[in-house]
């Protein structure tokens, strides 16, 4: 009986609505409880106890933030370009959404195994760049134009090293679908991608860094110069989207860094395969790198843009062509003997 | 006829600025246009209330403007209504990073008129007190520089070291931050029982925090490094030239500190090397804010170690009057030379009083270097002046 | 890079560290710290023993105590003396400077180790001790001498410019 109502909602439209709903929950959850991480990790760091009041060890923080957030008002700046103003933080928060459509959760569990997956990852996280562009243009604030300048200088720059790394994936699955990429590193942890494509590890966690907008690479935030940068005339619901989309957009570049090089939901040994409950092994992996983002962010300040520029043009991109072609020669040596 | 505002504003900006806004279409000969930023006064990074009005090409800074005055609270002209006694309170405000060294100046000044013979074991409390108050400021100081970098951390660790100091100046003092301490002829009260040996576990812990928390984090972090070496860079002679004093001085290799070189008090006894450093850029004057706080930390044993008995005050008797005549208290605060006039007309009040406070001349250094540099780079040099705001507007 | 990110990763050991290090912060109003003997919170007095010298009004340099004095016979001595019928301490001037403590000659006013003032409106905050209250947006103007300044008095003279730390110049 169950079974049949569970086949039943694998047919369209079911599986469209279950699964937007699916994703959406998952999305705002994720940013949620990123929120609370990031609090709790930063306190503790710096030897606090962040927040303890909202529920058990404050654990019912964000569910607080949220409500507070939503009764607050929505200002705008008087002369702002209201339509982009507003739209800004639904372009921010799309491309963090829909990329989950391709992720793979645990074997058998993605929602679209589309066979154009990294392609379709890298043309949607592009439309974050617009989103930070919107925002502050629409403000009209001296701030807010130097945060989106800023933005998208160092989103659209990165993509390069970013996609450059991707290329060696590409490679060694010889496909585009993350679920292929994922089965090809089954086998224990040597399998995984990180290990023979090192620098390009490195290079995408970097410039995945960079993409998500965190510290080291907050320019466009840049609270001390540029007070919040793109997102300073922001209040209220829109100002918690942008947030979300930001915590959400972390924890997508984490599960990314996962899926390519961390094996996905694969175990680390074969003896703890968990089966259909995979994904137990996709989350940790997802929160430990979630976790070094933000031991990173806690403990290293922040680059200047002509700083920020080198380091991706003149390190990131050389050092990922160099290494492609390595892998190139490797995969022809190996392959042909 | 300009609003009062306006003519402020325009009284502020200089030379091609002023053309400017008569003018504001000016554009560079590839009709590109300047961007017009007003940075502050409430801004998270202004070390309280200063504006800058900057004029940028991209982010190159072309132009910055310093306006002043936005935490003016009229000390000089209050203190010339107190009777001398309470003044010193009023003083205490003036830095508030570094309260004890501004009591201290003005408590010279007034003891140089009165010509009072001070205890010695008053004038060890004071300067015991005093080095304390510079850890107390310098450390804070070196968390701001990193917080305008974008970390976040350190200043968290500074404030920690901060309120332990604090802790033990309220069982001193009474008060967490506007002491009230030092007083004319010597100090409030001796110190309580059991503190001597609280500041010496205190420091011996703090010699020990400051290796990993403020120089392991910092030093070597290579972000750090490229952030501020080379930024903010002066030579030695314009920084004599501009008559700065203290860190932002000796950080490029000039030798004056105060202390040394005009000592006063316990300072006479006391065996301290003045730190210099010879680039001159935000990351000399890091190094030279953690050897200061080296220094304070050798001065502060070796007070403790032989702390001399007796009374802590001079008997002046209750009301204090000064003869006709004028006295000048010179000390070295954390910023850098604090000095204070006192003018005396024999009555209960003084006459005048003129504090010289070294942020205000200090300050004056970001006209002078920050253009050029990129808009992120204001950051690190304020947090190489490290003004104070109530420092500079008095 | 000459160091290859030794500094960064020298730096993140030090925050590991201190992650699982012990916390120092304090649930503030659940836990409080004990006060020091000396530390110097809102001021109350004793109205019995205040024997209405206005020390402690004269030497406050915020103006925030107002005395109202009356001659009255209050311990039945016979002889009518000095009586503080209003007496009004206005805390949100007060800067606890400890000042009108240490005037005080018979120490009838003093600190408590109460911190905690708060209240909608400033005049709240004005504390009357007095049996008849004192309006305290009325400034007590303390009998300090007035100088007839800037009204033309020449500066004193200044004999010759002290300098300080005599002759050691580097
Ligand atoms: S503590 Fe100072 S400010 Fe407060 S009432 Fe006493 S003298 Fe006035
Ligand atoms: S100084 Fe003391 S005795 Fe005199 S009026 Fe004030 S509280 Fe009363």
């Amino acid at each position: 009986m169950v079974w049949t109502v569970v086949e039943y909602l694998n047919y369209e439209p079911w599986r469209f609505l279950v699964s937007f709903a699916a994703v959406l929950f998952l999305v705002l959850n994720i940013a949620g409880i990123f929120t609370m991480a990031e609090r709790k990790a930063s306190a503790y760091i710096q030897l606090r106890y962040g927040p303890n009041r909202v529920g058990p060890r404050g654990l019912l923080q964000p569910a607080a933030d949220v409500l507070k957030l939503f009764s607050k008002e929505n200002l705008s700046p008087n002369r702002a370009d209201l339509w982009i103003f507003l739209a800004a933080p639904i372009a921010m928060f799309i491309p963090a959404a829909a990329v989950w459509l391709v992720m793979p959760f645990a074997p058998g569990a993605v929602i679209v195994d589309l066979n154009i997956a990294i392609l379709f990852f890298v043309a949607i996280t592009s439309i974050g760049a617009l989103g930070v562009i919107m925002a502050g243009y629409g403000s009209r604030s001296a701030f807010s134009l130097l945060g989106a300048l800023r933005g998208a200088a160092q989103m659209i720059s990165y993509e390069v090293p970013l996609i450059l790394s991707l290329l060696g994936v590409i490679m060694l699955a010889g496909s585009l679908s993350l679920v292929d990429v994922v089965n090809a590193q089954s086998g224990g942890f040597w399998h995984w991608y990180f290990l023979p494509l090192l620098p390009m590890f490195v290079v995408f966690y970097v410039a995945g860094l960079a993409e998500v907008k965190r510290v080291p690479f907050d320019l466009p935030e840049g609270e001390s110069e540029i007070v919040g940068g793109y997102m300073v005339e922001y209040s209220g619901m829109t100002w918690a989207m942008i947030q979300a989309s930001e915590f959400a957009m972390m924890g997508l570049m984490a599960a990314m860094n996962v899926t390519l090089f961390l094996g996905g939901w694969q175990p680390p040994l074969d003896f703890l395969d968990l089966g259909a409950f995979n994904w137990i092994w996709f989350g940790l992996k997802t929160a430990l790198l979630t976790f070094t983002f933000q031991w990173i962010r806690w403990s290293v300040p922040r680059l200047r843009m002509d700083q920020l520029m080198d380091l991706g043009w003149k390190i990131l991109v050389p050092a990922c062509l160099v290494w492609l072609f390595v892998v190139a020669g490797a995969m022809l040596v190996l392959q042909g003997s | 006829m300009l609003s009062e505002e306006r003519r402020i504003e325009s009284a502020a900006l200089s030379g091609r600025a002023a053309g400017r806004l008569a003018n504001p279409d000016v554009r560079d000969e590839f009709g590109l246009e300047t961007l017009d930023m007003s940075m502050g006064p409430q801004h998270p990074a202004m070390h309280g209330l200063l504006r800058l009005i900057l004029e940028l090409d991209g982010e190159t800074v072309v132009r910055c403007d310093t306006v002043m005055g936005y935490l003016h609270r009229s000390k000089e002209k209050i203190s010339e209504n107190r009777m001398y006694p309470a003044v010193i309170p009023i003083t205490d405000r003036i830095d508030y990073m570094n309260n004890i060294a501004m009591e201290y100046g003005y408590v010279l000044a007034v003891e140089k008129l009165l010509d009072a013979e001070i205890p010695p074991r008053a004038d060890a409390i004071r300067a015991l007190m005093n080095e304390f108050g510079r850890i107390m400021s310098h450390i804070p100081s070196i968390g701001f520089l990193m917080l305008e970098l974008g970390a976040f951390t350190p200043i968290l660790y500074a404030f920690r070291e901060r309120e332990r100091i604090q802790n033990i100046f309220e069982a001193v003092t009474g008060a967490r931050m506007m002491f009230h301490y030092i007083r004319i002829g010597g100090v409030k009260a001796d110190l309580p029982e059991g503190i001597p040996e609280q500041m010496w576990n205190y420091i011996e812990g703090l010699e020990q925090r400051l290796q990993p928390d403020f120089v392991d984090l910092i030093e070597g972090n290579e972000i750090f490094i490229a952030r501020t070496r080379g930024i903010g860079k002066m030579t030695q002679e314009k920084a004599v030239e501009m008559g700065l004093t203290g860190v932002p001085l000796r950080c490029t290799g000039a030798e004056f500190d105060v202390r040394k070189h005009y000592p006063y008090g316990w300072y006479k006894n006391l065996d301290f090397d003045v730190i210099t450093d010879t680039e001159g850029d935000v990351e000399a004057s890091y190094r030279v804010r953690i050897g200061e706080v080296k220094q304070s930390i050798r001065m502060i044993k070796q007070i403790l170690e032989d702390l001399p008995e007796g009374e802590v005050m001079a008997d002046l008797g209750r009301r204090i009057r000064p003869a006709e005549g004028d006295g000048i208290g010179r000390v070295e605060s954390a910023r850098g030379e604090y000095a204070v006039h006192v003018v005396s007309d024999g009555s209960d009040t003084p006459y005048r009083v003129h504090y010289r406070t070294p942020c205000t001349v200090n300050m004056q250094l970001l006209q002078e270097i920050v253009p050029g540099h990129y808009l992120p780079d204001i950051m690190p040099i304020m947090g190489l002046i490290d003004p104070v705001s109530g420092a500079w507007d008095k | 890079m000459p160091q290859l990110g030794q500094g960064i990763l020298k730096g993140m050991g030090v925050t590991l560290g201190h992650l699982f290090g012990k916390k120092i912060t304090r649930a503030y109003p659940e836990y409080k710290r004990d006060l020091p003997e000396r530390s110097r919170g809102l001021l109350t007095v004793d109205m019995d023993r205040c024997i209405a010298c206005l020390q402690c009004m004269r030497i406050c340099p915020d103006h925030c105590i107002s005395i109202e004095q009356e001659k009255r016979d209050a311990d039945g001595s016979g002889k009518a003396k000095p009586y503080a019928v209003g007496f009004v301490i206005d805390d949100s001037r007060c800067m606890y400077c400890s000042l009108c403590v240490e005037v005080c000659p018979v120490n009838c006013i003093y600190h408590t180790e109460e911190f905690e003032a708060q209240a909608y409106n400033r005049l709240e905050l004005a504390r009357q001790f007095g049996e008849r209250p004192v309006d305290p947006t009325v400034d007590p103007k303390p009998a300090v001498k007035k100088k007839k300044k800037p009204t033309g008095k020449k500066a004193p003279k200044t004999v010759e410019r002290p300098r300080t730390g005599e002759d050691e110049v580097a």
